[in-house]
């Protein structure tokens, strides 16, 4: 496609949209999908080829989400008819699904790529919080609003003992605040 | 930690933080060997890397960080997500730039003109993968006689929004003829098409002036110097880059040496070695200096401080140059211990002295602006504007 810029690497596809000014970057079961739309494969023989590439176990489930994700992203030239049978497929359950047979890295994955900043990297520590118990302070790097430590989860202390720091969700990010 | 404070309306700096040369060093730590197909692993803790995650980011070497850290614990973490993020994007923005030099290289050859593309893309090939390598622009170099018609090319339809700096011979090799280079180019294939670029030599001689131009304040200038020595062809011609470097000769060994000092660069079969190894003591720190302030982005021209003159000192403090651009800029020598301020002063005289040859082409087409802005303000645009009947 001449609107789009497209860089395959070794597990995922990075697509530059130049009409619509986006990068995206399809994983790998989003990428096999997209490369065979082609208007010539059918539907049956993209579901066999994700089966037997990534041994997935269910390919008609994972085909349906990943062509939504590619029309939801203006990476298909035609419309698509989803039957049915296939609208109630969502990503969440598909995703519970291949957790518990330990293949989550296979659900079909379409993820915009933002430029990251220095200043939002500034804020983005991977310290454990210092909180009061080390002086007055509310976390990581002796400022509020650092990022909590991995593992932390929402609503639960994020550091030490002598933290009384406290894992706040804010957006996509999870804050260490006082 | 440091911030971004707003200084004044127009311009970002970098806040002073104690811990900064720790950061800078963190920061080569990262980078060293990071332009090798198989880096050596990294040992560095999640804090750590967290500290050096912006500077990553703000030199140009998010792509580099995360090519050191894949498929380790520190890719999974936060910070590593974002220098991912950082290397998709470069990857991405790498393959529009090879459309554009194509497009940009044919754009001129089809007015008679034969470019030189220099850094960005001729540097990026160097390293494993293209997105490693991040570059704004195309830097092009063509013959002062074929100067205007070259632009007159890159102005036309086919040539717009191409973001090319042509460069009118090499000045940043002090050569206003551009025979000397011409005669040792080579052609490399791009998409089938060739284009002409620098010998290694010759290429190798522009980075490390480029490097000191800006006074060493993109780490991924000095990772580009590692690369092309660990990268250089058989037969490489030390004497004649020894020879070529003339008055910049002691400069340029300053730099090789702080690429293998600072980044563990291998210099391979170079028969200088003990010219690397001369450096003077405050480089190293200036270079800690520089990589921590890194790019002053300066928002607004020097100019309109004329209507502002209670901006001009924030202006000339945000332009002052470090120690490195400042010896560089003035001239002097490297390898003494002197004191710099005398040299970071005549840089800036220097950078002076140029702004006002320029000044009254500068000083006309700011009252062309000013003008321009005070005509659309009386007489606005058809459609805007209360309506008849108001």
């Amino acid at each position: 496609m001449d609107r789009m810029v497209i860089q395959e690497l070794s597990d995922e596809t990075l697509v530059y949209d130049l009409e619509r000014n986006r990068a995206l970057c399809l994983n790998r079961t989003s990428a096999l999908v997209w490369r065979y739309c082609d208007g010539r494969t059918s539907f049956e023989q993209v579901e066999s080829v994700l089966e037997r590439e990534l041994e997935l176990p269910d390919g008609e489930e994972a085909v349906w989400i990943a062509l939504r994700q590619l029309q939801r992203n203006h990476l298909l030239r035609d419309g698509l008819n989803v039957p049915e049978t296939a609208k109630h497929y969502t990503r969440r359950v598909f995703l519970t699904k291949m957790a518990r047979v330990g293949a989550a890295v296979m659900v079909p994955m379409i993820i915009s790529i933002v430029a990251p900043t220095a200043a939002h990297a500034a804020t983005c520590i991977n310290v454990p919080c210092r909180g009061k118990g080390q002086g007055g302070r509310g976390s990581g790097d002796g400022r509020n609003g650092g990022f909590c430590p991995e593992g932390s989860v929402p609503g639960q202390a994020c550091g030490p003992p002598d933290c009384t720091c406290v894992c706040k969700k804010a957006g996509a990010i999870l804050r260490c605040t006082p | 930690m440091h911030a971004l404070k707003r200084e004044g309306r127009d311009t970002l700096i970098p806040a002073k933080d104690p811990g900064g040369e720790e950061r800078s060093r963190l920061l080569a730590v990262v980078l060293a060997g990071a332009w090798r197909t198989s880096p050596p692993p990294l040992t560095m803790s999640l804090a750590e890397l967290g500290q050096v995650t912006p500077l990553l980011l703000s030199n140009g070497t998010g792509g580099l960080g995360w090519w050191r850290i894949r498929g380790s614990d520190l890719g999974d973490s936060e910070s590593g997500k974002l220098l991912q993020q950082a290397y998709r994007l470069h990857t991405l923005v790498a393959a529009m730039r090879e459309q554009q030099i194509v497009k940009a290289v044919t754009q001129i050859r089809a007015a008679g003109v034969e470019p030189i593309l220099a850094k960005g893309w001729t540097v990026g090939r160097l390293y494993p993968e293209r997105g490693l390598r991040p570059y704004g622009d195309i830097d092009l170099y063509v013959s002062p006689n074929d100067f205007g018609t070259a632009m007159a090319a890159l102005k036309a339809p086919e040539g717009k929004a191409l973001p090319v700096d042509l460069h009118r011979g090499c000045p940043d090799l002090g050569l206003r003829s551009l025979e000397p280079l011409l005669i040792r180019s080579q052609l490399v294939d791009l998409q089938g098409i060739a284009i002409r670029v620098l010998a290694p030599e010759d290429q190798l001689r522009l980075l490390c002036r480029h490097l000191l131009k800006h006074g060493a304040r993109r780490a991924l200038l000095l990772c580009d110097i590692a690369a092309t020595l660990e990268c250089q062809p058989e037969g490489f011609d030390w004497e004649y880059f020894d020879y070529a470097s003339k008055r910049n000769r002691d400069r340029v060994w300053c730099v090789l040496g702080l690429a293998h000092q600072i980044l563990e660069a291998r210099l391979g079969d170079c028969p200088f070695l003990a010219k690397c190894e001369k450096r003077p003591r405050w480089l190293i720190p200036a270079v800690w200096s520089a990589w921590e302030a890194g790019i002053l982005r300066v928002k607004g021209r020097i100019i309109d401080y004329l209507w502002r003159p209670w901006g001009l000192p924030e202006a000339i403090r945000s332009r002052w140059p470090n120690p490195i651009e400042g010896t560089y800029r003035s001239g002097g020598q490297f390898l003494n211990e002197l004191p710099r301020f005398p040299f970071q002063l005549g840089g800036f005289l220097y950078r002076f002295m140029m702004f006002t040859s320029f000044f009254p082409s500068l000083m006309l087409r700011a009252v062309q602006s000013a003008f321009q802005n005070q005509r659309s303000n009386i007489n606005p645009a058809p459609g805007i504007g209360p309506p008849a009947d108001a």
